[in-house]
Order: structure tokens, then sequence, then C-alpha cells
């Protein structure tokens, strides 16, 4: 549970320095917000892969049947090492073969769909919905921050409103991640700027 | 440490020598130093800040009444070098920040240099006046312009001497080339060309032309989501005109060959070091990418500067590095606390002795080591007010990481991460060392005995 407490925090924390970023004087800097991006899509990967440690631990077999069908999979048995709080680069294979069924294939429409499903379930007070972000104007943001070139952001930010994030200090992440479910909002940014690997 | 002259290292020792700047308990961000070097000769020193400025230090002649005092580096010109600008397109602001200087040889009585902020290089000047002419024809003393119907005579003006004034002017201004922000320029060995560094490609520019530059490496992707790597840092060989090296935040190293090809996004030699999967974490992409490159001054060898290590490489293999040095590994535990407070992504340079045989590099808490590559010991140094009386000699310092900490060591949870050393740089052919620390710059030279 440390692993994963652990990579939620990194996450928020990632999160909160990107946006930053955008506030930053002389713009965004291309080398820090990759290098951002990749911290948040390890701790992602670790995150997820240990939600699925411990889903398969309370739901026995299930889960490991799941992974095994996975059409994507990278590797064909798809084993999921069930060592908690190992960061081997391995376990975020198997995860990513889960992640793939999240990221592929799904419209726009399904991602709004699933975004709308856990709003029913109650959205959290750091995700404020659409409307409230383009009534404060945020779009014009939207625009500067992608003007350096990196396109991945927009992706990012039209499934997830930008007033995410509500930084006092830089350091700190939002107290209000509570859930997993709240997390899984917050990764689909990360989801967004995960880079393809080769 | 060995100062390169050989003989015993316990004879030679590092001791104070000047420092510039001033005390104060708030620092002024204009006036954190943002780039060091020494010109080819070191007989002046450059400094850029976070304000835009240029400072030229430059050397006193050795006086015979005082043989066992080193020349002493004072103010020779001042200019803004760089001014903030505004980019209406993209709503961005250009920061006036110095990223980096270079010098230029010396062809005549003038220098000049190159500096650079994120998007513009400018090539500058300095010229010292000490006459000037006196006795114009059209123009009296004031300079007024004279009546012509009052001239009756004429005279020839000829050259007084002045007080000695020293003048910088921008005599080129390479523009317009960089969508990424600008990290590196290096000095071509033709003398004629150099070239520029963003995140994303690398420019060739001849001096003398500022309308044209071409791009000799473009590592965009086509579709940005793609992207996996930046450049980092790019150097030309010191002797090769048609060599330069540029380094990845992947921590790999390609040395490119402009003869093969007039883009060069097929390098000739990769350079990069296996992983060790024991010490993957959260953070190990960021501290294995490199911050600088340099090559040695015999041009055999090349030093990368990553988070937590600086290596050498020798040219001729590229599967490994020759040499890996310890900078501060006892952070190596603390990346997640670097990670909160940004630490994690200052960018450290190394520079070589010029003998190549001891680098340097700095680390926090105004520390900076020094590695004898030939005896393989190594010291840490601290730039600090408390060791500023003339000629004292620097104590080394030590870091204590775990178990019980003895008198004079420091443990790892006292360092001052504020107080980092990113910039130092190393007399050409003397043991000099300029050490920036924030807003103030210290002058080291080894101890004459």
């Amino acid at each position: 549970m440390d692993v994963s407490a652990e990579a939620k925090r990194i996450i928020a924390l990632s999160l909160t320095k990107l946006y930053g970023l955008r506030s930053q004087r002389g713009g965004f800097g291309l080398q820090r917000s990759l290098l951002l991006s990749l911290v948040m899509k390890s701790a992602r990967n670790i995150y997820h892969n240990s939600r699925v440690i411990i889903e398969s631990q309370e739901s026995g077999p299930r889960c490991v049947e799941e992974l095994t069908e996975e059409p994507k999979a990278e590797t064909p048995a798809a084993p999921c090492p069930p060592a908690e709080g190992e960061w081997k680069p391995r376990l975020s294979r198997c995860e990513k073969s889960k992640e793939n069924k999240e990221n592929q294939g799904p419209s726009r429409l399904d991602r709004q769909s699933r975004k709308r499903r856990s709003k029913t379930a109650g959205e959290p007070d750091f995700l404020p919905s659409k409307r409230a972000r383009m009534e404060t104007g945020e779009e014009g943001k939207t625009v500067s921050f992608m003007s350096g070139g990196v396109n991945w952001c927009r992706a990012g930010l039209t499934s997830v409103p930008l007033g995410i994030v509500t930084p006092g200090s830089s350091g700190s992440p939002p107290s209000c991640l509570a859930s997993p479910r709240d997390l899984q909002l917050a990764v689909l940014v990360p989801a967004a700027l995960e880079l393809r690997d080769a | 440490m060995i100062p390169g002259r050989g003989g015993d290292p316990d004879d030679t020792r590092w001791c104070f020598a000047q420092v510039k700047g001033v005390v104060e308990v708030n620092v002024t961000e204009a006036d954190i130093i943002s780039t060091v070097e020494f010109n080819s000769t070191g007989e002046l020193l450059a400094t850029g800040d976070k304000g835009g400025r240029v400072v030229v230090f430059q050397r006193e002649q050795e006086s015979k009444n005082q043989p066992h005092r080193r020349g002493e580096y004072n103010v020779y010109s001042t200019f803004q070098s760089h001014e903030p600008e505004f980019d209406y397109l993209k709503s961005l602001e250009i920061e006036e920040k110095i990223n980096k200087i270079r010098w230029l040889p010396q062809h005549n009585a003038a220098y000049f240099l190159l500096s650079t902020n994120d998007k513009t290089v400018k090539l500058w000047k300095i010229s010292e006046r000490d006459r000037r002419p006196e006795g114009y024809n059209l123009k009296d003393e004031e300079g007024r312009i004279r009546d012509p119907a009052t001239i009756t005579t004429l005279r020839v003006p000829v050259l007084r001497p002045m007080d000695l004034m020293v003048e910088a002017t921008a005599r080129r201004i390479f523009s317009n080339a960089h969508t990424y922000h600008i990290n590196s320029i290096s000095v071509n060995s033709d003398y004629e060309t150099f070239m520029s560094t963003d995140d994303l490609r690398i420019n060739l520019w001849n001096l003398e032309i500022t309308n044209k530059s071409f791009n000799i490496v473009d590592i965009k992707p086509a579709n940005m989501e793609e992207l996996t790597e930046v450049i980092t840092a790019a150097e030309f060989h010191p002797n090769q005109c048609n060599t330069f090296v540029y380094s990845s935040s992947k921590g790999s190293i390609r040395l490119c060959d402009m003869r093969a090809a007039a883009l060069c996004d097929n390098h000739s030699k990769f350079f990069e070091e296996p992983e060790d999967p024991s010490n993957r974490s959260f953070f190990s992409e960021i501290i294995s990418s490199i911050s600088d490159v340099k090559f040695s001054h015999s041009g055999r060898y090349l030093m990368t500067r990553d988070y937590l290590t600086v290596k050498v490489w020798d040219l001729n293999m590229e599967s490994k590095p020759l040499e890996t040095y310890q900078v501060h590994d006892y952070l190596r535990s603390k990346l997640c606390s670097l990670y909160e407070n940004d630490c994690i992504f200052d960018k450290f340079e190394c520079v070589w002795n010029g003998s190549d045989s001891v680098i340097m590099t700095g680390s926090y808490n105004n520390f900076f080591r020094m590695f004898d590559r030939n005896t393989k010991r190594d010291v840490t140094l601290e730039a600090s007010r408390e060791n500023s009386k003339p000629r004292a000699i620097l104590k080394p310092r030590k870091v204590c990481v775990g178990g019980k900490r003895r008198k004079d060591e420091i443990s790892v949870d006292s360092l001052d991460f504020s107080k980092k050393i990113l910039h130092t740089a190393w007399h050409p052919s003397e043991n000099i060392i300029a050490v920036a620390a924030t807003n103030n710059l210290y002058i080291f030279q080894d101890k004459v005995n």
C-alpha cells in the first residue's frame, strides 16, 4: 500500500508541477515537461500495478485470467509478479496491457462517458466541471501552454478540466486525492501524455 | 589536489584569492550568475547573469614586487547583453537570462564573445579606447558644429590620450532560428562557424552571416506525442572542425560528423551506458539526463555530467565510460525530496583542467568537487565567505552519510540545497578556478610555494 500511496503522491506532485510550468516566466521548458511526464508515467504504472495486485489478491484467479486474455499484451502469458514494493520495469508491461485497453480504442465519447460515470459517484472538488473551466477563460491558457509545440496536452486537457490543481506551494499535493477513483481521473491526463514505447 | 604540474599532491592545495559580488540576505534574482567562462588565454573571465548582464574581468599584469600574489581579476567591462522580450504570437515572455558565453579566439586588439539567452545569440566586441581625436575643423571642443564662415584655417586632428574606456558593441545578432530554448553554443575550431542548440534542434551559423543558419540536427518527431528525449548540450570537437557531440535527456551522447551528411540525424558514434537495474526508481529518467558535455582539451576524451555522477568517455569506446565519479551519491536516497523541491532538475556543469588530468563539478551547500584522474583521489571544497581571507587555504569538506558524524563533517540533512554550484570554470593553463555561488563569484588559486 505504501508503494501505491507514494505513487499517488508523486502523480499529484507531478501534475502540480506541470501546471505550474505554464505560469513560469520564459515559457514552459520542453525538457522539464518531458521529465515530469516520464515520472508521472512511471508512478502511474506503479500505482496501477499495485492496484492490480491488490485486486488480484482480493478476487483470486479472475484477475489473472483477464490479463492473460488481453489481446494487446506484450508478453503472451502476462505474468504479474506479485512482489509489492518492487519497482521492476517488467511490472509496468503487465499493467500497461490493462492500460492499453483503457487508452486505445475508446473514442472521445467513451472517455466522456467514463468520466460521467465517476461524476455520479461524487466528483472530488479539485476537479471542477468543464463548464467552469471555460467560464474562467482557461482556454486561452491552454493554447499558450501548447504553443511550445507539445501537443500531447490537448487530449489530456480536454478530458480533464484545467482546474485540477489548486496549488498552494508547488510541493504540496492536493489533499483531496482520497480515493482511487479520483486518481483515475487524474491519470487520464498522463494517459494522454503517455509516450509510446519503442 | 594535483594541479597538473606533477610532484607530490600534498604540496599543492587550493586557496582563496578573490570573491566578487555582494552579500545579501535576500538575493536579487537578476544577480544570480548563470554562466562563467575564461577566454582562451585566461586573461579574461566573463560571467553572465539572470538579469541579462555580462561582466568581464581582466587579469592584472603580475607585478615583480609581489611575486607571490598572482594577477588579480578586476572588472574590465559590464554591459547589458540581452533584454527581456515578449513573443506576442505565443504570449510568452523571453527571459533575458544569459545561458551561455563562449569566447572567440583573439585576432586583434579587440575581444569577441558570443552570449545567448533562450532565443537569440549575440556577438559582442569588447574594445579599448584610450585615445581620442582633437582639433576638428567643423566641430569645436564641445562638439558643436562650427559655422563654416568662421573657419579661416585648416588643421589636422591629432590623437590625444584619454582615460581608458572599454566599450562593448553588439556586432552580430543571430535570432529567429530557434523554436525551443537554446541551451548551448559552441564555437568551431575553424573559427568561422558556431552552433547553437535548443531542445530539439542544432543550427550551424557563420559568424559573419546573421540571416541564414543551417539546421544540422533535428530530433523533433513528426508527432510530438512520440517525443521521448531532448537535446541537453552540444559541443564542437576542439580540433576537428567536422565533429561535434550532443547529449540527450536519456543519458546518451551522439557524436556526429558533418562530412557524412547535411543533416546529421544519424550519428557516427553513440555513447550510452546500460542502466543498472538495481538503481531503478521513479526518478531514474531524470537523474540520467545529461546536463553538460565537454570535450577534453586533447579531444581524445569526453566528459558528461548527470545528476549524481561525472563520467569520462574515451571517444573510441562507446559501450561504457572510461571512468565514473560519484559526485554526491548520498543524495540517491533523497531523490523524492529533491523532486519535491525541484532540485532534481538542477543542471550542473563540469570542467577539465588545462592538462585534462583533473575534472571539477559543483554540488550543493556551495560545495564543489575535484577528481584527479591519475591518482583517483578526490576532494570536496566549499565556496563560502567564512573561508574568504586572502590566501586562506581551503579545507577539504566531508559529508557524513550515516552513523556517527565526526566533528568537521556535515550531515546530509544539514546541507543547504538552495546554495548550489552549477557553474564553474578552470583557467586554460594555470590552476585558477572560478566558481559561481548564486550571486557571488569566487576565484581560487593553488597555493604557490
